[in-house]
């Protein structure tokens, strides 16, 4: 008997120990209170403070988390030179594109966010990123009066802003050519309709050359075929965006958005894109555009002066290449997109002061040229601090063809939930592809997603 | 056995309560919450009933295509996994040369790391710069070069080969441990009787085994059934959704901040994980003598 006290002394005692080491780190907690309330009213309070009084912050690491491709190296030098004249240590972490959404909702949502989080700009920072909870408010930042308005809006809920976007969005993702190639096919006109596409498409490949290189690996760029094209949509059939973010018809519903994933089908299906395009990576563009292996990529119009320095080039200068739009249903309207990569600061961020000093020190007018000289495929930043753009006789030749009239947004930009869903439709697409969706259901696939983020959100419009 | 060596239940008082804190629990409330509409949305939390129950079960939603998936990578490498690592298990068991070094050669690909060895196979496994097919086309075999991991038709298999890769080693160590606690008297007896080796392995070997082989399908069943992290890693669940599995479509809902739904699915991955894991268990060992 007494040995059977004894035990259940004991393993009273081993169960005591176990909820003691439990207990000891609540009375841990205090110490990390601070920051918890800090989590709390930091948004308001910390726009209050001057950025500069953060000299504390010294010895410090601040954490930016972005995707590939989101920042430049210049960037990354500019943080070094902010580490020697702050003493803060910005630890860059890039993270693979057709990771990067997961990972990154995964940590706001568990309260784990890095101190700095990049995301897209637009609808989805208030519906998916939440960042009237998850970022800290920037309205009162000096850079403010130098940020664009149009990139302000995109960073922007009801009238705060939250974010800085420091990518270049003064110009969108168009069809980069090289003239070289085209001329050597046989095409001497720019293709401005999807049969005329479609035919220089299949000149190039008769010619021996693959004429698209579309990196769908990464599993975000072959969506962009079809947004960057859309514009056309609002055109043709004037209020369809405002029906659709009332719910009042669908994306199923609509034959030019089947004809244009259709078209964006047949190219892949065609061979145009090439044998590898599933493995293909969007770090590779530029080198294999300046290889001449491949015609056509849709880039950014910086993107040719990267190509022209690439150590792949087989001898093209940049007047070998152009701009041209993606005809999708023949479209001829220039895609406006100013939304794109932004910063956001964490609002549970320990180092809130240090991570506002380093966005005050990147979008200084000295900080905005370093990047604009030193990223070649940077021409300007959406900022008006008394920078020089460096826009190419190509770019500026490229938008003098257009005017308010004949431009128009993306449809990532004007379309409620669909940005939230980029990755999901782009990975559909894939499947496309491959013969495993169909277009209809595709676009079938974006109406559910669109109905279920908009249900969770509790959104008027689909009660 | 003399009932009094027996140590009382309540020594184990300790570990079930972390076992309880830690899953059981976590589990039960993520069942309740598979009855919720719980997002990262709404701040607000209703009953829905199964409703989301429905969503996954219900014929033209992705999940049953997930659930092939996934069923299908656990019988595969289980059956190889086991196969395999019981057929290297036997000839390093026997008295050949380097044992030791060839156990550890084998053992090896364990303890990487999952995504390291992910990401490595990424690379060797590339269509067209990778070191599989440079190989293949090297010696001349370049019919043979395949796109491992975006052709639709294979990419899956090569998935199940890479994780078959990696996870044989670790079997064939457990195979390793359990052959050398059958007792040497056995094959001297049947070598008497004039037994050959297949005789031997047939008749001693396989029928001494038997628990450690249950213990080995049972965890390989179980791992294949949470299996995530190879895929994350090698395809991300592509081409499209071909290579889809249900952890990483679970991964993705709590991305997306569909939290009810990513726990409906983990729900039923728990339910379906107990219910297998006991009946196999039972079956495996049901001619086990109990002392």
């Amino acid at each position: 008997m007494k040995k059977r006290v004894l035990s259940a002394f004991l393993a009273a005692a081993m169960a005591a120990t176990l909820f003691t080491g439990c207990g000891s780190s609540a009375t841990d907690a205090p110490a990390e209170k601070p920051a918890e309330e800090k989590k709390e009213e930091t948004p308001a309070a910390e726009a209050e403070k001057p950025a500069e009084d953060a000299s504390a912050s010294a010895g410090t690491t601040i954490t930016l988390m972005a995707s590939q491709d989101w920042i430049e190296d210049a960037e990354q030098e500019l943080g070094a030179k902010f580490e020697e004249e702050t003493g803060i240590h910005v630890d860059y972490q890039i993270l693979p594109a057709d990771q990067y959404q997961d990972v990154l909702m995964t940590r706001l949502n568990t309260g784990e966010g890095p101190d700095i989080f990049m995301t897209q700009s637009g609808f989805a920072i208030e519906t998916t990123y939440q960042v009237q909870e998850n970022a800290v408010d920037l309205s009162g930042e000096p850079w403010m009066d130098s940020y664009s308005v149009f990139a302000a809006e995109q960073t922007s809920v009801d009238g705060v802003n939250y974010g800085m976007t420091y990518f270049d969005t003064t110009t969108d993702y168009y069809m980069v050519y090289n003239k070289k190639l085209f001329a050597d096919a046989g095409i001497t006109s720019v293709p401005t309709t999807f049969s005329e596409f479609e035919a220089a498409c299949q000149a190039l490949l008769d010619n021996g050359i693959t004429p698209i290189y579309e990196p769908v690996a990464d599993g975000w760029h072959q969506t962009m075929l079809w947004t960057a094209s859309a514009q056309i949509l609002d055109k043709k059939t004037p209020g369809i965006i405002d029906k659709l973010n009332k719910n009042e018809t669908t994306f199923a519903e609509n034959k030019d958005m089947l004809t244009m994933l259709e078209q964006i089908a047949d190219l892949a299906q065609k061979g145009y894109f090439g044998d590898n395009y599933l493995s293909d990576e969007f770090a590779n563009a530029e080198g294999y555009m300046a290889s001449g292996e491949y015609a056509m990529s849709f880039l950014k119009p910086g993107a040719i002066s990267s190509i022209v320095a690439n150590d792949m080039n087989a001898g093209y200068t940049e007047d070998d290449f152009g701009l041209m739009l993606l005809p999708l249903l023949d479209n001829q309207y220039l895609n406006v997109h100013p939304a794109g990569p932004s910063k956001f600061i964490y609002s549970g961020s320990a180092n809130i002061d240090a991570a506002k000093q380093y966005l005050s020190y990147i979008s200084t007018k000295e900080s905005l040229q370093y990047v604009i000289d030193n990223a070649s495929d940077v021409e300007n930043l959406p900022f008006d601090a008394g920078q020089t753009a460096e826009y190419s006789e190509t770019t500026k030749a490229f938008f003098a063809n257009y005017d308010d009239a004949s431009s128009g947004m993306v449809l990532q930009d004007v379309v409620t939930y669909f940005n939230e869903q980029w990755m999901d439709i782009s990975a559909n697409i894939a499947s496309m592809f491959i013969g495993d969706m169909t277009p209809q259901q595709v676009l079938e696939a974006i109406d559910a997603g669109r109905t279920q983020l908009a249900n969770a959100a509790g959104d008027e419009y689909w009660k | 056995m003399n009932k009094s060596k027996l140590y009382p239940w309540y020594f184990a008082i300790g570990a079930i309560a972390i076992y309880t804190v830690l899953s059981v629990l976590p589990g039960v409330i993520g069942i309740g919450y598979s009855f919720t509409d719980w997002s990262a949305y709404s701040k607000e939390l209703h009953f829905v009933g199964f409703k989301n129950f429905a969503e996954v079960f219900k014929g033209s939603g992705d999940y049953l295509k997930y659930i092939k998936n996934t069923l299908l990578l656990t019988v595969v490498t289980t059956i190889f996994k086991t196969v395999l690592g019981l057929f290297l298990a036997v000839i390093l068991s026997s008295h050949i040369k380097f044992q030791n070094f060839h156990r550890g050669v084998m053992y090896m690909p364990s303890i990487l790391p999952i995504l390291v060895t992910g990401l490595v196979f990424t690379s060797i496994l590339n269509p067209k710069n990778g070191f599989l097919n440079e190989l293949l086309r090297a010696i001349g075999l370049g019919g043979l070069a395949q796109k491992w991991l975006v052709d639709p038709q294979i990419a899956f298999g090569s998935v199940m080969g890479v994780d078959i890769w990696r996870g044989t080693g670790y079997i064939m160590t457990m195979m390793i441990a359990g052959i050398a606690a059958i007792p040497k008297v056995y094959y001297e007896a049947a070598a008497i009787d004039g037994a050959n080796a297949w005789q031997k392995f047939r008749n001693i070997t396989l029928p001494m085994l038997r628990q450690t082989i249950a213990v080995c399908v049972v965890l390989n069943v179980l791992y294949g059934l949470k299996v995530f992290d190879m895929v994350y890693a090698l395809t991300n669940g592509g081409p499209g959704h071909r290579t889809e599995v249900m952890y990483t479509a679970v991964f993705k809902m709590f991305s997306k901040g569909l939290y009810a739904e990513g726990t409906t699915i983990s729900s039923v991955m728990f339910l379906f994980m107990i219910f297998i894991g006991y009946f196999m268990v039972k079956i495996l060992t049901k001619d086990e003598v109990v002392e």
